[in-house]
């Protein structure tokens, strides 16, 4: 059986390296369309409803620039992933108060499907490095960004 | 020497925070200096599962939870709460604080006693060790049992034949009780000693290997045999098959519970599940042989027999009392049921007359097993004898002995296969009404003394 990649659940179309949204609202229903674009979600409103109900336990705004807001729900078919990278920044009530220009969004389904959720674990740990982080908030291209996140996974792999 | 952290991330979701609290916790640690391991509790499980020995260690303890998670590893211990973003916003307060106690909260309890220690304590070796892991695998069959004996008993209530009739509240305790109780506290026993010697991942080799070794026949010391070898089979899997890291995922959820059950099962089957099946065959026959002889020698025959408690081979006896009822004879039927009756009954009023030898959990478990015996639920026996089998079982072989062999110089005679007490008032159950009651009561106060006596000396060595 194949490895999962991080970029095993990404769809290209849900990649965004250049969003201006203006407020946290914003910034989470143009992920949301992103994801939706990937064909993983079955019902919008109900996923968008589990991920605002997500924030609205604790922002997810984790500080130093980067968001993951997160939905895990029936609404969801597949696990999958969205990213917009925010040049100007946008306020999103993080922990740290400082503007966010990294926005990863999970879709997870409702399932025991580990497999995958270790493969989102492994995104969320990879997240914390800011040399990483940087490197994606300076992506040129979708490919490029592609290609980091592939890096790190494999450099990963190697621990 | 790097002083030790150990810390626990949960949140809601268990998808991100989870792990981000993890990773930051783990460098930033590393970076102060610390020895650090954290035990990631998300939606695909616990990872790095922290053990009672890292947790005794510990000069820091972080729970990083936003959710209830299970507090009892640590109780007695001073923790440090914080949210699971708390600690990605601030690793290096979190850290220090856990270690220099600021802010920490000790939990209520003894350090390192609570009983759910011995669930996690797999780094305990030998005998000790072992009676660990069996006394993990008692504590979680013990109410299984209760439940299962006392609505099995219930459902005698309504007349010992009201359950063969579908639909009726009998019949639904019956199932409840019997077929649903009765029948996993094998299984759960299995599962939990498993789950005690490796984990989770021990779990499914361990409840199945407990229903196999149910349906074999292989009554509850199959079921500790299951619970050993789906335990250490699955540590063995975990350690020592070669797999790339990259398919570590597919190892845990594919390979090692296929591997792990499948190989106990199989072992079950086919390594224990033929020589019982001969000695079944053999010790029938050998019974059978005894049919005519003198009553004494089948009363301690009998006793002996039912040494493993509702086992294979006290199903032996059983069945060939059973056996008999379609020929008319019915004497070894009463004295079957005196040899099931015995031992619960007998470690109750142990458990009564001397409170002091036991644990608070086995006074009231002694309770239960009264009224279990009355309803000749064997199994109320079980978790006595799995915990000390060198003091109950040779009690219960004595008092079952003692007890058959009244029940038969009496002549008592009972016509039906099960019911205990509650035949009593059906007419014609039982013949010989006070040779039978004198007989369980013989038997009993056997089993009463030798247990008291044995564990006495057992406890003064």
């Amino acid at each position: 059986m194949a490895k999962i990649k991080i970029t095993d659940l990404f769809d290209r179309n849900s990649i965004s390296i250049n969003s201006a949204p203006k407020s946290k609202k914003e910034a989470i229903d143009e992920a949301i369309e992103l994801m939706a674009r990937s064909g993983k979600i079955n019902d919008v409103e109900g996923y968008r409803k589990a991920v605002y109900a997500r924030e609205d336990e604790g922002t997810t705004g984790i500080g130093e620039g980067l968001a993951i807001p997160h939905g895990k729900c029936s609404a969801v078919n597949r696990p999958g992933l969205a990213a917009m990278v925010i040049r100007n920044g946008v306020d999103y009530e993080s922990l740290d108060d400082e503007p966010v220009s990294l926005l990863f969004l999970i879709a997870a389904p409702d399932t025991e499907d580990n497999i995958h959720l270790d493969v989102l674990a492994k995104l969320s740990m990879m997240l914390m490095d800011e040399n990483f982080t940087n490197n994606l908030r300076n992506a040129g291209s979708i490919n490029e960004f592609l290609q980091i996140i592939d890096a790190e996974d494999a450099k990963r792999e190697e621990i | 020497m790097a002083k030790k952290v150990v810390a626990i991330t949960a949140c809601t979701t268990g998808i991100a925070h989870t792990y981000m609290a993890a990773e930051k916790l783990l460098k930033v640690g590393k970076e102060l200096g610390y020895e650090i391991k954290v035990e990631t509790q998300g939606a695909s499980g616990a990872k790095n599962i922290l053990t009672a020995e890292e947790i005794a260690e510990a000069d820091g303890i972080i729970l990083a939870v936003d959710k209830g998670i299970d507090e009892s590893r640590f109780s007695g211990r001073e923790i440090y709460r914080v949210k699971a973003a708390g600690a990605i916003k601030e690793p290096q307060k979190v850290i220090e604080n856990a270690v220099n106690k600021v802010g920490t909260e000790r939990l209520a309890g003894s350090a390192a006693k609570g009983e759910d220690n011995i669930k996690i304590s797999n780094g305990e070796k030998g005998i000790k060790g072992m009676y660990k892991h069996v006394m993990a695998g008692v504590s979680y069959m013990l109410p299984v049992v209760v439940a299962g004996g006392i609505l099995t008993a219930l459902s005698f209530a309504f007349g010992i034949y009201a359950y063969e009739e579908e639909g009726t509240l009998a019949w639904a305790l019956h199932l409840i009780g019997a077929s649903g109780a009765l029948g996993l506290m094998i299984p759960v026993f299995s599962a939990y000693i498993a789950h005690s010697i490796a984990n989770r991942a021990g779990f499914a080799a361990g409840i199945v290997g407990g229903w196999v070794a149910n349906s074999i026949g292989a009554g509850f010391i199959g079921g500790i045999l299951a619970g050993f070898l789906a335990g250490y089979i699955t540590l063995l899997v975990v350690k020592k098959l070669p797999m790339p890291k990259s398919l570590q995922g597919v190892k845990d959820i594919l390979v090692v519970p296929i591997l792990s059950t499948g190989i106990v099962g199989l072992i079950m089957i086919f390594v224990l599940g033929k020589p019982i099946q001969a000695l079944t065959v053999m010790l029938t026959d050998f019974l059978a042989s005894l049919s005519g002889g003198s009553i004494v020698v089948l009363g301690i025959i009998f006793g002996l027999l039912y040494w493993d408690l509702g086992g294979p081979i006290s199903k032996v006896v059983y069945t060939f009392a059973v056996g008999l009822l379609a020929e008319g004879v019915y004497a070894p039927m009463a004295a079957a049921m005196v040899c099931g009756m015995v031992p619960p009954i007998g470690i109750a009023l142990a458990t009564f007359v001397r409170p002091k030898l036991w644990t608070k959990e086995q006074k009231e478990a002694g309770k239960a097993a009264l009224f279990l015996g009355f309803s000749f639920i064997t199994e109320g026996a079980i978790p006595f004898a799995a915990e000390n089998p060198k003091v109950i079982l040779p009690a219960c072989m004595a008092g079952s002995a003692v007890g058959s062999i009244v029940s038969l110089v009496a002549g008592a005679e009972i016509v039906a296969p099960h019911g205990g007490l509650f035949l009593l008032v059906i007419p014609n159950a039982v013949s010989n009404i006070g040779g039978y009651l004198i007989a369980l009561l013989a038997g009993s106060i056997v089993t009463m003394i030798l247990t008291v006596l044995l564990k006495s000396l057992e406890t003064k060595k």
